[in-house]
């Protein structure tokens, strides 16, 4: 019996338990399949009042992830709640992968590709996820 | 004496000097404020000002509180729901009311998070069993929770206020994502009660062990906890101490006035912080003053609880404070706690210079700008690579080190002309005439930036360091106050003289920024003039201050009071006059400052 696929994993970091490594993996049917995508996750002092500050490692081609890796995320941001967990955040990013929303851009010219040309979008976000999330 | 004697509406009262303890009593009694002190100048002119109300937190809460109560005096749905409605709708009455009949009353409610049934107000404090988790926390129950009751989603007790003080509007969220419902005043006050009261049994409980403690003798655990408790505290006492002292070099720029105020406010601050309720209806007090921001300023100063409420105008030729601000008068009001600062742009006190300049100032000390003027002025470009490069001894053989160019310091020509003749002939070439020239005019103006530059930096610095060293000897009075047996009162011509001293010199470093960016004129000598002379004033009050001894200083309280009230003359004299030449547009700016 194989094991199920692991989708999400999450790792402390050695030296401050705070930090945390994360890898996501492209969820499938979007144009990131395949991509094992590393995230960075720490928890600020006031966690769980204020959110986990999370930043994509591996470069992506998404509208709403700039080039810094910030993540545009109303969870992260004024739709915190202390009830949310750092299960959850992670799964919201997932599911941001599969349902991008160019109309909430944080990345402007990837937003704006994505709102004309949505077929050559997709292939660059593919050619990307290839190139950089192997 | 009488209130009609306060009456602030009548110039001519108001013109006569107002003190520190006058004024302290004014700011309770609701008294409007002006941005200057005199509808008339020396001169006769007649000039604009801005009226305005120093208000506390406490005050603004009770009027929200009567504005909530008016409304549901048309709603009748109750004064939380009301609450709640205002604060969704962001204090647009009419709005709220439009909707309230237009809508149907359950859609209303469920859009602005209000539960349908509310009646099921009992047990919204619960003790809950060992199956129950927290899910912010994940601490294990038997444990205190709140929940809203009409939702019940739990969270124990200590999550919850975590949660409600960290908000930042007065909207308070059901943690659970999934929900909608808001907590209501009524429920926090529960919430709030029941923190506070367990704060109080908590404190019962270490007083009564502490009595306990000393009915018999300590064993050698409870002498070892109670030494580290105070090791402890006195260490953060020390570690307080210096803290402090960098908070006052911080407020360096603010009224010295706040110091005697400072106690009664953080009592009152404490209170807030203390009780969950009031913090609450701070964050809504907050809410509402940054709606309506136009009215309402919170003091910029750290930590200030303070606001500013703006009253029109005393003329009807100006009717905001943006136009108030194009004709070049700085809207500086003071808060209740003595913060002095700018109504329109919110930095400290920075009259004379008007708020452009104070923009352009900043930025221009902070750009690399003035860099690179210092590049031009020390350095030569290499005529063919253009790097700069500074001349630091030899000869005036240059070889320049990026490309290996050889030219002539003198007259940037090249070498060969020169032959081995160390002494450059071709002076008076057309090309080095005209370097020179363009040396000439940047040294011109950083020179001239420097200079005031340097004036203000002085002014700033002795600013902070009076500050510091004024604090330290205001302890020394006090304490030779107490031992004289001298009144308070006796001695607050110190503080007064402190306060005069501190508010001159943010004037005077402001009134150089100015400076640097006025166009040569006659108007501008006079400008010069008035400045030397409050300088003059400053130095004299601040040399007083220092040679002073301490002991001395009650015995010396006439020179004291001579020299601050000739100081106060004179930078009122000296406010007024940059405040004619500015308005009056009567002296030109060198470039555009807009």
């Amino acid at each position: 019996m194989s094991l199920p696929k692991r989708i999400i994993r999450v790792m402390p970091h050695e030296d401050n338990l705070r930090y945390f490594n994360v890898t996501i993996d492209g969820p499938s049917g979007s144009p990131y399949e395949g991509g094992k995508f590393k995230l960075e996750l720490f928890l600020p002092d006031d966690y769980p009042m204020l959110a986990p500050k999370v930043r994509f490692l591996t470069k992506i081609y998404h509208p709403n992830i700039d080039r810094l890796g910030r993540i545009c995320l109303d969870v992260l941001k004024a739709n915190w709640s202390p009830a949310l967990q750092v299960r959850t955040i992670l799964l919201s990013i997932q599911a941001l992968l599969s349902s991008p929303n160019p109309d909430d851009p944080l990345a402007n010219e990837v937003a704006e590709e994505w709102k004309s040309n949505e077929q050559n979008a997709i292939k660059t976000a593919r050619e990307w996820t290839e190139r950089f999330a192997q | 004496m009488s209130a009609s004697e306060f009456e602030y509406d009548s110039e001519e009262e108001y013109a006569s000097s107002v003190s520190l303890d006058e004024l302290e009593a004014l700011s309770l009694t609701d008294s409007v404020h002006y941005t200057h002190k005199n509808r008339q100048t020396a001169t006769g002119l007649s000039m604009h000002r801005m009226r305005y109300k120093p208000v506390e937190a406490d005050e603004i809460e009770g009027q929200l509180k009567a504005h909530i109560r008016d409304v549901d005096g048309i709603l009748q749905i109750g004064e939380d729901d009301c609450a709640v409605l205002m604060l969704k709708y962001e204090w647009n009455e009419q709005k709220l009311l439009e909707d309230f009949t237009t809508k149907e009353p359950g859609n209303l409610r469920r859009e602005c998070g209000l539960a349908t049934d509310t009646k099921v107000v009992s047990g919204l404090v619960e003790t809950a069993g060992p199956e129950f988790m927290c899910a912010i926390c994940c601490s294990e129950g038997p444990v205190e929770t709140f929940g809203l009751s009409w939702c019940d989603h739990r969270y124990c007790v200590d999550c919850y206020v975590r949660y409600v003080r960290g908000g930042q509007t007065g909207l308070v969220k059901c943690p659970d994502t999934g929900c909608r419902l808001y907590v209501r005043p009524r429920e926090l006050a529960q919430l709030s009660a029941f923190d506070e009261q367990r704060a109080l049994q908590k404190e019962e409980k270490e007083r009564q062990e502490q009595r306990q403690n000393l009915g018999g003798p300590l064993t050698s655990e409870q002498i070892m906890a109670k030494y580290q408790k105070i090791a402890s505290e006195s260490s953060d006492e020390e570690d307080a101490e210096p803290a402090n002292d960098d908070e006052s070099a911080d407020d360096a720029l603010f009224n010295f006035h706040e110091r005697h105020i400072r106690q009664q406010r953080l009592e009152k601050q404490e209170l807030r912080n203390k009780v969950l309720l009031s913090r609450y209806w701070y964050a809504v007090v907050l809410q509402y003053t940054k709606k309506h921001a136009r009215t309402f300023r919170n003091c910029p100063a750290v930590d200030c609880e303070c606001f500013i409420e703006y009253r029109g105008f005393d003329s009807d030729v100006i009717s905001s404070v943006e136009e108030y601000v194009a004709h070049k008068y700085i809207p500086i009001v003071q808060c209740a706690n003595g913060h002095r600062f700018c109504f329109a742009c919110m930095s400290e006190d920075h009259a004379p210079a008007t708020c452009a300049v104070v923009r352009k100032w900043i930025q221009t000390c902070a750009d690399e700008t003035e860099t690179s003027h210092w590049i031009t002025a020390n350095t030569k470009d290499c005529p063919k690579c253009s790097s700069p490069i500074e001349k630091n001894g030899g000869c005036n053989h240059m070889t320049c080190g990026e490309c290996h160019y050889q030219f002539c310091w003198i007259c940037l020509g090249d070498w060969s002309r020169h032959k081995n003749n160390f002494v450059c002939t071709s002076f008076d070439d057309e090309e080095a005439k005209k370097e020179r020239e363009k040396q000439e005019t940047s040294r011109v103006s950083l020179k001239k930036y420097l200079f005031y530059f340097d004036l203000f930096e002085i002014h700033r610095v002795s600013l902070k360091k009076d500050t510091e060293f004024l604090a330290k000897l205001e302890y020394k009075v006090q304490e030779i106050q107490q031992r004289a047996k001298v009144s308070w009162i006796e001695a607050h011509f110190y503080r007064e003289s402190i306060d005069t001293l501190l508010k001159c010199r943010i004037t005077l470093m402001w009134s150089y920024a100015l400076m640097f960016y006025l166009e040569s004129s006659k108007e501008k000598g006079m400008l010069e003039k008035t400045q030397s002379n409050l300088s003059n004033h400053v130095e004299a009050l601040s040399k007083l201050f220092e040679v002073t001894p301490t002991e001395n200083v009650i015995k010396k309280k006439e020179t004291f009071l001579t020299k601050a009230n000739a100081l106060k003359t004179s930078h009122e004299k000296c406010i007024e006059i940059f405040m004619e030449s500015l308005v009056l547009n009567r002296i030109k700016f060198v470039s555009d400052i807009e």
